[in-house]
């Protein structure tokens, strides 16, 4: 007679043992597809401001009004500004850490669009 | 010296508040109509720096939300305030129609790039040597690039008020993304968001290229004197 509860209760247990594993195993995937998440998306942002910085300075060396006569560029040699074009692109994160990421935070005006 | 950030139509007030380089403050000079968003320094020596370019840049970008500008090319100086004036009332007309080819629009840019290495396109004959089929390869990947460019751009110039595009050499680098059409747009405010969404679309549509998309930017290329029509 005692017998069978007995038996009851440890199926009740293994049972809620099994749930609770399954359950624990939920978490952890949805962490780990969280973190997968995260990280393609700091990538995507970051490839994104790479993008804008070559825009932006593509843009600013290479277009605008030039009215040449009263009017001189500062910078004398071109071929120097890409230089520091190229040594401006590597170092996008030491510029975002000196900016916060004000490359991104004129909301839509300076940021590229997730295409 | 004065450094030289736009040249800009109404509303001198758009300059108020406003930090150029170095921290120096920026100033409208100039008559009705037409004046420069200036800084006054008295030894400027730029870099290409972050810190200089964003410094351009901020302060165009503060002009163009509130008044039709000209950027200028990053690095512009102008010796005297007198020599600004006078250049602004000389080149008055010149200035002016410049203005009103890009009033009530910004710049959007294009970079589109090959998701991976096209297949070479219509295989070539083997009937030539070496050289030929490489000639001829070629010539398949510059006229396959150039139907891929097309797709991307005629939709998009159908929005545009202007376009200045250039489909990138099918020579150019062999990197993983290989560039295929790198453009600006001069799109009219209120068709920003539309452009953007046949963008996402062609992103999707064209499965060839990945599309990315920047700005609005000041209109920076399309700053030169409009075509004589």
């Amino acid at each position: 007679m005692t017998g069978v509860p007995g038996r009851e209760a440890a199926e009740r247990r293994r049972q809620v043992a099994v749930r609770r594993e399954r359950v624990i195993e939920r978490g952890r995937q949805r962490r780990e597809a969280s973190r997968a998440r995260q990280a393609a998306n700091i990538d995507r942002a970051r490839r994104e401001r790479q993008v804008t910085l070559v825009d932006l300075v593509d843009r600013l060396l290479d277009g605008g009004v030039v009215i040449h006569g009263d009017i001189t560029l500062a910078v004398a040699d071109v071929d120097l500004l890409y230089v520091g074009l190229r040594a401006l692109v590597s170092s996008v994160e030491a510029m975002e850490r000196e900016f916060g990421g004000s490359l991104s935070a004129r909301g839509d005006s300076l940021s590229a669009s997730a295409t | 010296m004065l450094y030289l950030y736009a040249i800009a139509a109404d509303s001198p007030a758009a300059t108020s508040g406003c930090t150029g380089l170095r921290g120096a403050t920026v100033e409208a000079i100039g008559e009705a109509g037409l004046f420069a968003a200036v800084s006054r320094h008295d030894d400027l020596r730029l870099e290409t720096s972050a810190a200089d370019l964003l410094a351009h840049q901020r302060v165009v970008e503060r002009l163009m939300d509130q008044a039709a500008v000209l950027p200028m090319r990053f690095a512009s100086t102008i010796a005297s305030e007198t020599a600004a004036v006078a250049t602004l009332r000389e080149r008055r007309g010149e200035f002016q129609s410049m203005l009103s080819r890009v009033r009530g629009a910004v710049e959007l840019a294009i970079r589109a790039t090959f998701n991976n290495e096209p297949a070479p396109a219509a295989a070539a004959e083997p009937t030539g040597g070496p050289g030929t089929t490489y000639m001829l390869t070629r010539l398949g990947r510059t006229r396959q690039q150039a139907q891929v460019a097309a797709r991307i751009h005629q939709p998009l110039s159908a929005i545009a008020r202007e376009s200045d595009v250039r489909v990138t050499g099918a020579e150019e680098t062999s990197s993983e993304s290989r560039p295929l059409l790198t453009g600006s747009y001069l799109v009219d405010r209120d068709r920003v968001a539309p452009f953007r969404a046949r963008v996402a679309e062609l992103d999707e549509e064209v499965a060839e290229a990945k599309i990315a998309c920047t700005g609005p930017w000041p209109p920076y290329s399309f700053t030169s004197p409009p075509p004589r029509s």
